[in-house]
């Protein structure tokens, strides 16, 4: 018999997974988008598309938080520590926070700049800016947007080490409740 | 490519050559003497296909923006004896803009750059003809973009390839702003350089 309850629920872990996978592909698209060496037309694509995806994490982000608040999460993994359920706790509390401040920063950074571009999504639809025109400001959204998409990357190099750890030092069934197949590892 | 007007345009060549000479001419004050002179000048048709409208755009943490217009009609009618007689006219779509992205396009049409809905036409029209050396002339003119119309100068280097064509190459730095083109500025440079590089056929 599966454990239903040490398990996240399905859209939880489908989203989960998309997240990640979207998520890295921002920061790669976003990534080259500064720091590549391209022509201009090369570059004004990948900002696009950049603003774009990172736009709809916002709306992933809703997903998820919805997803998450419709059930229940399972218990902790049985073992663990009052010191790792608090470091886990914050550093999902900090995970979650960067997701929603960082393409925050993006878009305020977009609706403030000089350069008019508003996110455009594949030119289905135009998303309104939520500023008005401020270079200064825009510079500094742009700065914190780059800080904060740093050190989410960190953070979720931290939360992958941290659930390899748990899978291949501990031996628990964090990975495995999080695992899109994985339900019988939790028995 | 049909699109290009100079093909679509040859059974109007005569009207265009008149209202060319006609705006010129200044205000639409039409001068006889101009009638008369324009019989000692030749009218030349830009070759589409051997003419290239380019720019260039510099901007602050962005890479050199390099682009074309791609519909454009220009008519040339020259008096090799009295340069100071000879009148240009061009005339450049502006939603025919090409920068290599076509999001890109989309946005240097849009109405914080070239708003092409309202503003189908960028338009030069000599006022004034110098000759510089044997092969350099300063054209003076006005041009029209975003529907202002102020004077430009443009240097451009003429060669001439036999009896029927004619090689030249203009340049032209447009202040943008001078147009209320003001958007990105001063991330995006004021300055635009334009040069048109073409081939002329007589008649």
């Amino acid at each position: 018999m599966k454990p239903p309850q040490a398990r996240w629920n399905g859209g939880v872990i489908a989203l989960h997974w998309l997240s990640a996978v979207w998520l890295a592909l921002v920061f790669a698209i976003g990534l080259a988008a500064t720091a590549a060496d391209l022509d201009a037309a090369r570059k004004f694509d990948l900002y696009q598309t950049h603003k774009a995806l990172g736009w709809l994490t916002l709306v992933l982000l809703a997903a998820r938080v919805a997803a998450r608040a419709a059930r229940a999460a399972p218990p902790p993994a049985p073992g663990w520590s009052w010191a790792t359920r608090t470091a886990s706790r914050l550093l999902h509390a900090a995970l979650y926070a960067l997701l929603a401040a960082v393409p925050l920063m993006g878009w305020l950074r977009v609706s403030s700049a000089i350069v008019p571009i508003p996110v455009s999504l594949f030119g289905l639809a135009t998303i309104p800016n939520i500023a008005s025109v401020d270079g200064a400001f825009s510079e500094r959204m742009a700065l914190a947007h780059k800080l904060g998409a740093w050190a989410l990357a960190a953070l979720a190099a931290l939360h992958l080490a941290a659930a390899l750890k748990h899978q291949f030092v501990d031996r628990d069934a964090t990975l495995a409740r999080m695992w899109p197949r994985g339900g019988d590892r939790t028995s | 490519m049909t699109a290009i007007p100079t093909r679509a345009a040859r059974p109007r060549r005569a009207a265009a050559a008149a209202w060319l000479i006609a705006s010129v001419a200044g205000g639409g004050a039409f001068v006889e003497r101009d009638v008369g002179a324009a019989a000692d000048r030749a009218v030349w048709r830009i070759d589409p296909t051997r003419t290239h409208i380019g720019f260039v755009v510099d901007a602050v943490g962005f890479p050199r923006t390099q682009g074309e217009f791609r519909v454009f009609d220009g008519r040339l009618s020259i008096d090799f004896d009295r340069p100071a007689a000879s009148r240009v006219a061009f005339t450049v779509r502006a939603d025919s803009i090409e920068v290599g992205s076509s999001s890109f396009d989309e946005t240097l049409r849009g109405s914080n750059f070239l708003d092409a809905q309202r503003f189908a036409d960028i338009r030069f029209v000599s006022t004034r003809v110098e000759k510089r050396d044997d092969s350099t002339i300063d054209l003076t003119g006005d041009l029209t973009l975003l529907g202002v119309t102020r004077p430009l100068t443009v240097e451009v280097e003429v060669k001439r390839l036999g009896d029927a064509r004619l090689s030249f190459v203009a340049h032209a730095r447009i202040d943008r702003l001078a147009y209320g083109m003001n958007a990105g500025f001063p991330i995006i440079s004021r300055d635009v350089d334009l040069t048109v590089s073409s081939e002329a056929l007589a008649g």
